[in-house]
């Protein structure tokens, strides 16, 4: 299992765009990808999970990953928040 | 956020509060049903319970729409990224993810197959939890948005295959909605429509007459109710005082729906005392009286408030009700039929489709009339499509051994019109001849003095139809140029216009030269002020919705036909709509006051 913490840095925050990035990159993954927030766990791969942790710009979320290929994922995704998404700002 | 917004956040803990709101009673009596909120009465969002072996063919009906859905979203995204427009591209990205989301589909699926209801209000009510818990999401504007606009998607492509309309509710509900435009409130028809609140209108509006005209409560000027209670919410209207409760207290539910009970035995009785009176003046003038519907379920409501024969059976609805299919000729046949006998040995007059003008949409029409009311519409749609034509008339003629049925056509315009009309009918009866199926031949062939070149034409049309109906509603709209859908104009519609008045009066002259009857089925004959203008004028039926029978009947028989005939003599010489209605107010109303005292309650 490989855990971080993730900060969101993009303005808009982990809104619908971002969301459907984010659970599509998971979804490639074997691994059972999960996000933390204030204690509520929430299956990565669902984009309607992920917009229920409302994370706003600055928000710290933890990054849970386990399986064959958790390495590589957890990679891939933080990689994807440290670059807002592909977004400007 | 709106209360129900904020009750559904607390995920129903606790029953919600009971709320009382005062609005203008429409129509008298009191119902108690959960309430469907609707917005737009041809939606097909509402809820319809399933058969259990049915339920796995509207979850495939489900997945096939989403999988419609899917497949633009990805065309739609592939055109945009080729344009280089990744936001936009990502946007529909987004979308396709939200609807392969197990969450939002998986939950519609399960809800179809639990509570046995259709796709559409399945869908409606998961996205409607789904959106509550996306309270605090970032750019939450954008994302309603776009859930809205994935739904309506999913919801055109369910709405294109077999959909859903009200008349297969199968549980009472109160309709609620912001206001209903004619042409919705006339879908409204249906059984299991047991009120009809809404937050615009006044005590006059289409509204108030369609609920009168149903025998159901109706509260009016609610505001802004129709923002503030959810579909499911119970409610009780209460039309005789104003009020709707919602989320009654289980005590309030079972005072109401005793005083109900107590309204609708009161009309029973009120309905059985004058049921079997004759519709005759006081010096021996007997006018038939006779009742418009659109459903066959109509029929025990007409002969319980005493009709002596359907002038009016719209036969648009046969249509509307199986869009966006058309119906077959066995499915005219059977309707009819069955109209014949359970009215047998009365009269049942058939109008041929009337689809078209700002009514009642179905697929078959175009939708980019630039003036539909004047445009490709009634008679000349029929004409142009002469299959769909011929399959109606095909059902009628089959169904003509079965009782007393009559056919009228609406909307002509002229003789060359109604001609052409008559000489399908003659084809298809040859045809019918030729196969070898019966028919009675002889069946009475009328149309609809609606348009004024033909109320101009009247004596001609009179030497080639066996019978006139006057449709007033169209006839006031095209003699008056006046849309009735049109708010800031709606102060020209006056029934009671001179230059009504005369073309009824030549109509009726016409009509009894020719010793034809002469009937009217729009809303002036149902008006018991307006009706000894119309006895005066020489209209020998009067077809109304059933409701208004008896008020009709009664003043008929505080009259004599005499008096009437005075009255018109004095009302042709006057020269305006307002002392028309002047003359009526302070001549006619005083003689009707004891025999229909809730015109003083409406005019006085």
């Amino acid at each position: 299992m490989t855990e971080s913490q993730i900060t969101i840095i993009n303005q808009l925050g982990l809104h619908m765009r971002a969301a459907g990035k984010f659970a599509k990159l998971a979804g490639k993954f074997r691994s059972q990808v999960h996000l933390l927030r204030d204690g509520v766990s929430v299956d990565a791969k669902s984009i309607v999970g992920l917009l229920t942790l409302a994370a706003a710009q600055g928000s710290v979320l933890t990054l849970r990953i386990e399986g064959a290929d958790e390495k590589e994922a957890h990679a891939a995704l933080t990689d994807l928040v440290a670059t807002r998404f592909g977004e400007e700002r | 956020m709106s209360e129900a917004a904020e009750r559904a956040l607390t995920g129903g803990a606790g029953k919600p509060p009971a709320k009382t709101l005062r609005g203008i009673g429409a129509s008298p009596g009191i119902a108690v049903a959960p309430c469907l909120v609707l917005e737009a009465a041809d939606s097909t969002v509402f809820r319809v319970s399933i058969k259990s072996a049915d339920v796995e063919q509207e979850v495939k009906r489900f997945r096939d729409a989403v999988d419609a859905a899917k497949s633009q979203l990805t065309q739609l995204r592939e055109m945009f990224e080729k344009e280089h427009r990744e936001t936009a591209g990502s946007i529909f990205d987004a979308q396709r993810v939200l609807l392969e989301d197990e969450t939002l589909m998986g939950g519609t699926e399960q809800a179809i197959r639990k509570q046995r209801i259709n796709a559409e209000w399945a869908m409606r009510t998961e996205l409607h939890h789904l959106t509550q818990s996306f309270a605090d999401v970032p750019d939450r504007e954008r994302l309603l948005e776009n859930v809205e606009d994935i739904e309506s998607r999913i919801q055109k492509t369910l709405a294109g295959s077999q959909h859903h309309d009200l008349s297969e509710l199968t549980e009472d509900v109160a309709i609620v909605a912001s206001k209903l435009s004619p042409s919705e409130t006339a879908l409204l028809r249906v059984p299991h429509v047991v009120a009809l609140v809404t937050d615009k209108g006044g005590p006059s509006s289409h509204t108030a007459i369609v609920a009168k005209a149903l025998g159901i409560p109706a509260v009016v000027g609610l505001h802004d109710l129709s923002q503030r209670v959810s579909s499911g919410d119970l409610t009780v209207v209460d039309g005789s005082r104003g009020l709707v409760m919602v989320n009654p207290s289980a005590a309030d539910v079972a005072r109401y729906q005793g005083m109900g009970a107590e309204f609708r035995r009161g009309e029973e009785a009120r309905l059985r005392a004058v049921r079997d009176l004759k519709a005759e003046t006081l010096d021996g003038l007997r006018v038939e009286i006779h009742a418009n519907i659109e459903l066959r379920e109509q029929i025990p409501s007409v002969i319980k408030h005493g009709a002596e024969g359907i002038g009016l059976y719209r036969s648009e609805f046969l249509f509307l009700h199986r869009s966006p299919y058309l119906p077959t000729e066995d499915d005219h046949f059977e309707v009819y039929r069955e109209l014949a006998e359970k009215m047998a040995p009365r009269v049942v007059t058939i109008r041929t489709l009337d689809l078209g003008g700002e009514k009642y949409f179905h697929t078959v029409l175009k939708k980019d009339e630039n003036n539909p009311v004047l445009g490709m519409r009634a008679i000349r749609f029929c004409l142009m499509h002469r299959e769909i034509f011929r399959t109606q008339l095909r059902g009628i003629l089959r169904a003509t051994p079965y009782g007393h049925l009559r056919v009228m056509f609406p909307l002509i315009s002229g003789v060359e019109e109604f001609r052409l009309a008559r000489a399908v009918l003659r084809e298809t009866m040859e045809e019918l001849q030729t196969e070898g199926i019966p028919f009675k031949p002889e069946i009475p062939v009328g149309l609809m003095i609606e348009v004024p070149s033909a109320a101009a034409v009247a004596d001609l049309l009179a030497k080639e139809a066996d019978f006139f109906s006057i449709g007033t509603n169209d006839l006031i709209q095209y003699t008056l140029a006046i849309d009735r859908s049109n708010e800031s104009v709606a102060y020209l519609y006056r029934p009671m216009h001179p230059a009504i008045i005369r073309t009824i009066k030549f109509t009726a002259e016409a009509g009894r030269a020719a010793g034809i009857p002469v009937a009217m089925c729009g809303e002036m004959a149902s008006d018991p002020l307006i009706v000894p203008i119309l006895l005066g004028l020489g209209i020998g039926e009067l077809s109304m919705d059933a409701v208004y029978i008896p008020s009709v009947k009664a003043a008929i028989r505080a009259l004599t036909a005499k008096e009437a005939r005075a009255m018109v003599k004095e009302i042709l010489g006057l020269a305006t709509a307002s002392e028309i209605e002047e003359f009526a107010r302070r001549e006619i109303l005083p003689r009707l006051k004891e025999a229909v005292p809730s015109l003083v309650e409406d005019r006085g």
